[in-house]
């Protein structure tokens, strides 16, 4: 060979591949097979390959543009919740549980503190803060305004709590209130497992799915509460009217039960750990509750009372003394009128009475006093004692001056007076100035009596043709 | 241990009679028909193993609802009981078989061992019921025979399995 310059290479590559050929024909096929399948295997995207790159790529897009990734993400994540949620739905109720109760809490009180805020704006001259949140909370619920005053105020007392595996019906944890008796309930176990099947029989009764259940029973005076959760249901037995934030305690336990125990809880088979045991009765415990409504206002309310007692009883003195007042004006002007009529009677009586002239009769003052003054016969009635048999004794003032009185009557009286007829004559009046008389006397009498009826004031003539003498 | 066991079988076949047997030691000779389910409970000891055993005697009648699988979900243990008089009752038995967990421990009652003379059992009907693989026992709620047995030897599979 000349000592060619790399310039006249084309040649010798040329002899070089001829060369190379002639040597490696045959393993040249397979060599070739070789790098092409290598080539191959290298170019393939294996899932062990994505496996190692996926999350350091997710990082990488998170932090080069989030909201661009997240779009891109989102349908993907959409549809595989939807075909989840279709398939088996107990999975997404198991994840999202212990947060869908505080979320849904959260929102119902923000738009309750709204509704509270703007309400109490308008009447908070003519509410308290507590009747207007209780005013809120009947419109929120729809339940009646007496209800829900109902609802904060009366007494209960949670006796029970039943912790209850749902598949099985088996009690998990049975814990009783200090306060009550543990024989309250005959056995924890047939009541735990009875109520499972009384949910399971009333689901079926009614074809409910199952995630309906009962959620109050009322036997007498005690209700049953349950809450459930995905592996387990609270069954709180109260004693009174328990309110209904007691029903939001029991969600919240329940939350944290299945969030602290879930794994103890899903696949328990009768049977728990002391330390797992415990852990739930500590849980459960914070779910006791008794309340006496007047327990904690009675000194005030006591202070209300008495306030309240004092001045009723101010104002019933008032009332009776004005009573009393009024009263007495009333009687008191009905005894002045009877007195007045009383009075007019008498007045008229006087009046009447033979040998009586009246020349002024005044009535004045209160009780009312009569004043008469007139001319009175000596032989008239006794006018003191015409006002006593008249019952005016004190009411009237009387003043007579003596006359003599041609009253036929004071006649006849002057003429018996004077002449004293035996009890066998009786003396008439028969006309003006003449007496008539009628019965039996002596002679001596008779003449006597002509005689002295001849000075007899007012008579005139007496008529004796009607007595016998005897 | 809890467990919970259930009692099924069509109706009469005498599931309640002999939980009232085990349970109370009590026959009553008068039928009254379960309905929904009724539930007893036992303390049973195994060795030296204390378990309260709940059990749930499920009504017999159509299972057209599904019920008995509702009221028996989550049990650790079965009682099947057919009636030996009335081999009708293995059809309602083999059906919920079919249904159930196999894993299940589970014992089968030929009941009404006391009217053995009346049992219309054939030899096909014997076989069918061997089938299943699952322990036999002939018993009678009215004169007691085997029915604590019934009961402890299922309690005792059910401790094994869980042990």
């Amino acid at each position: 060979m000349s000592g060619k310059t790399t310039k006249d290479s084309p040649s010798l590559t040329s002899d070089l591949s001829e060369l190379k050929e002639l040597l490696f024909k045959k393993q040249q096929a397979a060599i070739e097979q070789k790098i092409l399948q290598a080539e191959e295997e290298a170019s393939r995207i294996t899932p062990e390959k994505i496996a190692d790159a996926l999350p350091g790529a997710f990082d990488l897009n998170l932090k080069k543009n989030p909201q661009y990734f997240g779009k891109k993400l989102k349908p993907t994540i959409e549809l595989a919740m939807e075909e989840s949620v279709r398939e088996n739905p107990g999975i997404i109720t198991d994840i999202i549980f212990p947060i869908i109760g505080p979320a849904i809490r959260r929102s119902v009180s923000e738009t309750f503190r709204k509704m509270v805020q703007n309400t109490n704006r308008v009447v908070e001259e003519s509410m308290s803060f507590k009747g207007l949140k209780w005013r809120a909370e009947s419109i929120l619920t729809g339940k009646s305004y007496s209800e829900i005053v109902l609802l904060n105020s009366l007494v209960y007392r949670v006796e029970h709590l039943f912790l209850v595996h749902k598949d099985t019906g088996l009690l998990i944890e049975h814990i009783v209130n200090p306060n009550v008796s543990s024989d309250s309930v005959s056995d924890s176990d047939m009541v735990s497992s009875m109520f499972s099947a009384i949910q399971d029989f009333a689901r079926d009764a009614f074809q409910e799915d199952n995630h309906a259940g009962i959620r109050s029973l009322a036997v007498g005076e005690t209700t049953v509460w349950v809450e459930r959760g995905p592996h387990a249901f609270l069954a709180a037995v109260i004693r009174g009217e328990a309110p209904s934030s007691l029903r939001g305690k029991m969600q919240l336990l329940m939350e944290k039960l299945h969030k602290e125990q879930n794994n103890a809880m899903r696949s328990f088979q009768g049977d728990l750990d002391e330390r797992k045991k415990q852990e739930i009765i500590e849980t459960l415990d914070d779910c006791f509750e008794e309340q006496y409504s007047t327990e904690e206002k009675t000194d005030q309310e006591s202070k209300k009372k008495k306030l309240k007692l004092v001045q009723y009883a101010l104002l019933a003195l008032a009332i009776g003394a004005l009573g009393f007042f009024f009263w007495q004006q009333i009687a008191g002007s009905r005894a002045n009128k009877e007195i007045a009529k009383k009075l007019t009677n008498f007045e008229r009586i006087l009046a009447r009475e033979p040998g009586i002239a009246l020349t002024s009769s005044k009535t004045i003052g209160k009780p009312p006093k009569l004043h008469l003054r007139g001319l009175k016969d000596p032989l008239a009635a006794n006018a003191l004692k015409l006002a006593e048999r008249s019952g005016v004794t004190e009411h009237v003032d009387m003043s007579f001056a003596d006359y003599l009185s041609a009253d036929m009557e004071i006649v006849r009286r002057r003429f018996s007076q004077k002449t004293n007829p035996p009890g066998s004559v009786k003396v008439f009046v028969s006309g003006r100035g003449v007496l008539k008389l009628s019965g039996k006397a002596t002679r001596d009498w008779k003449k006597t009596a002509s005689a002295a009826a001849v000075g007899v004031p007012g008579l005139n003539e007496v008529n004796m043709s009607e007595v016998r003498s005897n | 241990m809890k467990f919970k066991v259930c009692m099924v079988g069509q109706f009469s076949v005498g599931k309640t009679s002999l939980v009232s047997q085990y349970v109370s030691s009590v026959f009553s000779e008068s039928y009254l028909t379960t309905v929904g389910v009724k539930i007893d409970k036992k303390n049973v000891t195994v060795g030296d193993i204390s378990s309260d055993l709940l059990i749930w005697d499920i009504a017999g009648g159509s299972d057209s609802r599904g019920m008995i699988g509702t009221y028996s979900r989550g049990s650790h243990g079965f009682l099947y009981v057919i009636d030996g008089t009335r081999p009708s009752t293995i059809d309602f038995v083999e059906e919920t078989i079919k249904k159930n967990d196999d894993a299940k421990p589970s014992i089968l009652l030929i009941n009404k061992a006391d009217l053995k003379d009346a049992w219309q059992l054939t030899e096909a009907d014997y076989k069918r019921i061997k089938d299943w693989n699952i322990p036999i026992l002939e018993t009678s709620a009215k004169t007691g025979n085997n029915v604590e047995n019934s009961f402890s030897d299922l309690t005792k599979r059910m401790v094994g399995l869980h042990a």
